[in-house]
């Protein structure tokens, strides 16, 4: 198992801010994304927002952010993953790993 | 558009994270060190994508510019995408009425579209008509970010 990506996202306010990470589609992938910091009692969420698959037709299912999973295998043939965080009031960081299996 | 250098860049990143500690400043904590000096995989390929190499995308409500969702992905992405406009919608909470909605796009992350930078503890929010950021006193603060690394060729 090895680390294909690591990441952090961190804001104030209210936002949901989401990034995009491309996969490769020969490998499988696990991901997981979980808060690292929560300054406030306002509601904060660190989850992934979508999965897409294919490299011709692109098929992407879309997790609402709730239940909004924060790990996941993500299915073979997997090209893209969008990973985010909400937060309202106050500031959050989250950080995460994608690792390709 | 105004280019920074990078000791601009370096800056406005120790300004971007004050308010939020020490975590993001640059050369003082472990995911820090890595951004300056990134680890190496296996195969030895590293690429560290940074702020400079991720496009933003500000989706905001086109009557009031309230900034809705914001969203990175690298340029090269969007030839992936089809539509863009559908693709970036298709993030943003589904509660939201889709046709109150549009899409700023910036080229660099942290740059309003006159060329001033993104200061933290300001408020911000999009002028509809001039589809720019602007200064609100009603608007959110853009002081946060998005920091990745890719130790592998997944691009």
């Amino acid at each position: 198992m090895n680390v294909a990506w690591k990441f952090e996202i961190w804001g104030s306010g209210n936002f949901t801010e989401s990034v995009a990470l491309s996969l490769n589609t020969s490998y499988r992938y696990f991901v997981e994304t979980y808060l690292t910091k929560k300054n406030g009692d306002d509601y904060s969420h660190a989850y992934i927002l979508q999965v897409c698959r294919g490299s011709g037709p692109i098929l992407c299912g879309v997790s609402p952010e709730n239940p909004g999973h924060s790990t996941e295998f993500l299915p073979a043939g997997s090209s893209r993953v969008i990973v985010a965080l909400k937060n309202t009031g106050g500031s959050a960081a989250s950080a995460g790993v994608v690792y390709r299996l | 558009m105004k280019k920074k250098s990078s000791e601009t860049r370096r800056r406005f990143l120790r300004h971007s994270t004050g308010a939020l500690g020490l975590a993001a400043l640059p050369g003082t904590l472990g995911a820090a060190k890595q951004r300056d000096r990134p680890a190496r995989s296996r195969d030895g390929k590293v690429v560290l994508l940074t702020e400079e190499n991720l496009r933003a995308y500000l989706v905001y409500d086109r009557e009031n510019g309230k900034i809705m969702h914001r969203h990175r992905q690298p340029a090269e992405l969007e030839a992936q995408v089809g539509d863009l406009r559908e693709h970036i919608l298709n993030l943003v909470d589904p509660s939201l009425d889709r046709g109150q909605l549009d899409i700023l796009v910036l080229d660099e992350n942290e740059i309003a579209l006159d060329g001033s930078e993104i200061r933290a503890g300001m408020l911000y929010q999009v002028d509809p008509s001039a589809k720019r950021l602007e200064v609100a006193r009603g608007g959110q603060p853009l002081d946060g970010g998005v920091r990745v690394w890719v130790f592998s060729d997944e691009t």
